[in-house]
């Protein structure tokens, strides 16, 4: 046991030394800033001069909607497909798994034009359409894996005990798939937090940035970049998504056991 | 369903009964909607951008035809561009893979620390690419950074090295980066596939003799393999995630050296206000995207021996 611990350990090493590379980076740089003073200082002017605390909101506001749009148009798909025979089924799960290569660089183009069009350009309702619209797909698949793993007994119970579809959804499936309702909007929640392009395409106003496009619009085409607060708002950028990790992991993992082994 | 009624087609969810089906529909139509919403509304759109001459601020003119295709094909760019989004796209998928099945393989089993060591593997998980990115365009472009400080200390340079200056280094680096983000999640879902493969199989193996890598070959990937299918869908979408990495370190620079599709056409979009090529750039890598997303969902399907 103890070699193998060893041999695994040393196994893994050159991974997890790339993995730690950028947590060291970020500190050095902020270690190693020149002029600045004490570390309260530092921070307090590097949260004004970013403007991260902004980004931060405007992340947090579209992120949590995202999670939680997704996940109540997601719950009633993910429960017919978990429990109905219907025509087209297989395709439709086979569907989903595929949707997953549909990234949205591919119809950025479109979609950008799209929300012009409805006018919602440079709003964060654009972003919260758009992410929760993609996140879908996924939001079932996972769902669905969990809706599975319930025993379908439960619900005959209650349908002799003269529940109706409606009640029994709200009295027994529901309150048996909260676990997976905050996994997967945990999922999303990351997602839509952490998204690049669509944001980059559709918010034009420093008022609507969120967290991604700060960090981005602190370093890009500028000729001199203050990689000290750079580093402390890509940390800033990434606390909230680390602290989620760290918290749900174990669950976040179980889940998506769970929706893979029914694929 | 009513009372009465339900005893008699108790298990039988599936009753082409009229109420069912509306409440099937009501159930299914708003994340169906969602879906056509925006898939099928942009890709008319792009269908129709591409066929037409489009302003560079997005006014839609007249029907040209194929010439947005012809122009597009007549791109000097687009052929080595092409062929660096293969090379991209083989390197991180197939690089994600090699890192990824090993990784997996030595966490499935029990060792002292097991659950640090996934923590520590799955860490870039949490941090956006967006970051990752910033994070290694400071790395790679600083002269005093950290990694010139190691490479010098371990006398693998002599002096510091601006490594985005060089587009072999560059692109490599981006490659790297790609990979070590995309490691992550596919080592989830290997971990997920090797955890539902029971245990009595490989003693049942060893039993009759076969070696490790005997076990390994003839039992544990072939059981494995609709995982790896997932790896590699969920994979080539990341691969056309990572346009960040490829935007904020190089953006496809220098001189287009550093290009991939998905960053040129969004160059081709949105900086040099090409938009009718882009939308027919877009219509041809959904194409090709369906293509193998229909292979690979093939590919899954067929069953595991034969």
């Amino acid at each position: 046991m103890v070699k193998r611990s060893l041999l695994s350990w040393c196994a893994l090493l050159p991974l997890l030394a790339f993995n730690l590379f950028p947590f060291a980076v970020v500190l050095d740089t902020i270690h190693r800033r020149g002029s600045g003073g004490d570390v309260r200082t530092f921070w307090i002017g590097m949260w004004y001069r970013t403007e991260i605390g902004t980004a931060l909101i405007n992340s947090l506001v579209i992120a949590l909607s995202t999670a939680l749009a997704s996940t109540l148009i997601a719950l009633p798909a993910a429960y017919v497909l978990s429990r109905w025979r219907f025509r087209g089924r297989r395709a439709a799960s086979e569907a989903l798994l595929g949707s997953q290569i549909l990234a949205p660089i591919m119809l950025v183009l479109g979609l950008s034009q799209m929300v012009a069009w409805a006018g919602l350009t440079d709003t964060r309702l654009a972003l919260i359409g758009l992410y929760s619209a993609f996140q879908i797909p996924f939001a079932i698949w996972m769902l669905r894996g969990y809706i599975d793993a319930i025993p379908v007994e439960l619900e005959e119970a209650a349908r002799i005990d003269g529940a109706s579809r409606l009640q029994i959804l709200r009295l027994i499936v529901l309150p048996l798939s909260l676990p997976a309702i905050a996994v997967t909007a945990t999922f999303a929640f990351i997602t839509a937090f952490n998204e690049f392009v669509l944001a980059l395409t559709i918010l034009r106003s420093p008022s609507t940035f969120t967290l991604p496009i700060r960090v981005n619009a602190l370093t890009a085409g500028r000729y001199a970049v203050d990689w000290p607060d750079v580093m402390a708002a890509v940390l800033v950028a990434s606390l909230p998504v680390m602290l989620t990790f760290v918290w749900l992991q174990r669950y976040m993992l179980r889940g998506l056991r769970l929706s893979l082994g029914s694929t | 369903m009513r009372r009465g009624k339900s005893t008699t087609s108790l298990p039988t969810v599936d009753e082409p009964h009229l109420r069912t089906r509306q409440m099937l529909f009501l159930l299914m139509a708003p994340s169906v909607a969602a879906a056509f919403f925006i898939t099928l509304v942009p890709v008319l759109l792009l269908v129709r951008m591409s066929l037409s001459s489009v302003s560079r601020f997005g006014r839609i003119g007249d029907y040209v035809g194929l010439r947005n295709f012809a122009r597009l094909m007549a791109d000097p760019l687009l052929p080595d561009i092409a062929l660096r989004t293969v090379i991209w796209t083989g390197s991180v998928v197939g690089g994600t893979l090699l890192i990824a099945l090993p990784t997996a393989l030595v966490l499935n089993r029990r060792f002292f620390g097991r659950r640090l060591a996934q923590f520590l593997v799955l860490a870039p998980w949490a941090i956006s690419v967006t970051s990752m990115a910033v994070v290694w365009r400071r790395v790679l472009s600083d002269e005093a950074g950290l990694l010139n400080r190691l490479a010098m200390a371990s006398g693998l340079i002599e002096r510091p090295v601006i490594w985005l200056g060089s587009i072999p280094a560059s692109f490599g680096f981006e490659i790297l980066i790609a990979i070590l983000v995309s490691v992550p999640f596919s080592t989830v879902i290997l971990l997920a596939g090797l955890s539902s493969i029971p245990a009595d199989l490989s003693d049942a193996a060893r039993l009759d003799g076969a070696n490790a890598g005997a076990r390994l070959g003839h039992v544990t990937l072939p059981l494995l393999r609709p995982f790896i299918c997932v790896v590699l869908i969920f994979n080539i979408a990341y691969v056309m995630n990572s346009f960040p990495i490829i935007w904020i370190l190089t953006q496809g620079g220098p001189a287009n050296g550093t290009d991939i599709l998905v960053t040129y056409l969004y160059k081709l979009a949105f900086t040099l206000g090409r938009l009718d090529e882009a939308a027919a750039l877009s219509i041809l890598m959904l194409g090709a995207l369906g293509a193998l997303t229909v292979l690979l969902l093939r590919l899954l399907e067929r069953p595991a021996h034969g």
